[in-house]
């Protein structure tokens, strides 16, 4: 083989080689999904599992899901324990007056697929569960994973994780899917 | 033997060969990896939601002279809408809304009219009130003495 050739040959191959590699390491990223930890006994991966956990880890678009999200997230019935509210409703209004509305899972998992509803930063958030509502006080910025900032237990650093009941309150008879 | 560069005698040489093979292998896995398709959320489950603009209805027309009353009329509103926070348990519970005496206390009487007329209650991002709705709670407040 020419001379010319070979060096092209190998050049092209080694350079294909080395972008692939660049391109799909992010060792930032990488370590938050390793960070979340092997999936619940019991609960495979799907739309029931890792209540609580930052979706947009992995739903986010830079995998390892390839199932993109805009939101996602839980709502639990109270803040001081782990119990679900399913069958709530989310309702988003984003910087363009454009509005969504959702509901959980009885896992008290939401999610919003990208091409459903591509926001308007800053967006605001209210939920509600029967007859109690709880509208959020500050706004989302930045992106729609809400289990990044509603992280248990409470904190200065976190507000802890999303809950619409007040301690006393009883859970209202909901249905869920 | 005519010396060629490094990077051409990469394809003759079994040692850089080799190293190109792995090189390659290994990319190989990273692209996998990284467009992995679990299948998680694929829609499946997914429960949709209801897409929207958010616009606030304009309400004209006199009130009739008799009036809406508390019990049909506002209640079941006040109920829907707005004891979720004015209501025990809620966080606005300092100002109720869940009685007639709480709804026609002096201060909510002054208030709540033009909060909901501008769609200002309920507050975003809740659905604002229907244009009914607003107007049967502007015409009950208008009233000296709302009907229970």
């Amino acid at each position: 083989m020419p001379l010319a050739r070979r060096l092209a040959s190998s050049a092209g191959v080694g350079f294909l080689a080395l972008v692939s590699l660049v391109a799909c390491a992010d060792p930032v990223h990488d370590a938050a999904v390793d960070a979340l930890g092997p999936e619940a006994p019991g609960v495979p991966a799907g739309p029931d599992h890792r209540p609580g956990q930052p979706c947009l880890t992995c739903h986010g678009g830079q995998g390892p899901s390839s199932f993109e999200m805009a939101f996602g997230g839980t709502v639990f019935a109270y803040l001081a324990a782990n119990q679900p509210a399913g069958g709530a409703t989310i309702h988003l209004l984003d910087g363009a007056q454009h509005t969504f509305a959702t509901q959980t899972n009885c896992a008290g998992n939401f999610w919003v697929p990208k091409p459903a509803f591509d926001p308007t930063y800053p967006v605001q958030a209210a939920v509600q569960w029967a007859s109690a509502t709880e509208v959020m006080r500050t706004e989302m910025r930045l992106n729609g994973d809400c289990n990044y900032c509603h992280v248990q237990p409470e904190t200065a650093a976190s507000p802890g994780h999303t809950w619409i009941l007040a301690p006393s309150t009883p859970v209202p008879e909901v249905s869920c899917r | 033997m005519k010396r060629a560069p490094f990077v051409g005698s990469a394809v003759g040489h079994p040692v850089a060969a080799l190293a190109l093979a792995l090189a390659l292998l290994a990319s190989g896995a990273t692209v996998v990896a990284c467009s992995s398709n679990d299948g998680v959320g694929q829609g499946r489950d997914y429960l949709g939601g209801e897409a929207g603009v958010a616009t606030c209805p304009v309400v004209n027309g006199k009130c009739s002279s008799s009036g809406p009353s508390y019990a049909a009329d506002v209640a079941p509103i006040l109920a829907a809408h707005c004891t979720g926070c004015h209501g025990p348990g809620g966080e606005n519970a300092d100002v109720p809304l869940n009685t007639y005496d709480a709804a026609t206390a002096p201060k909510v009487k002054i208030i709540s009219a033009s909060l909901v007329s501008v769609c200002k209650m309920p507050p975003p991002p809740l659905p604002s009130l229907s244009a009914d709705d607003i107007a049967t709670l502007r015409c009950w407040y208008a009233q000296l003495h709302p009907a229970k």
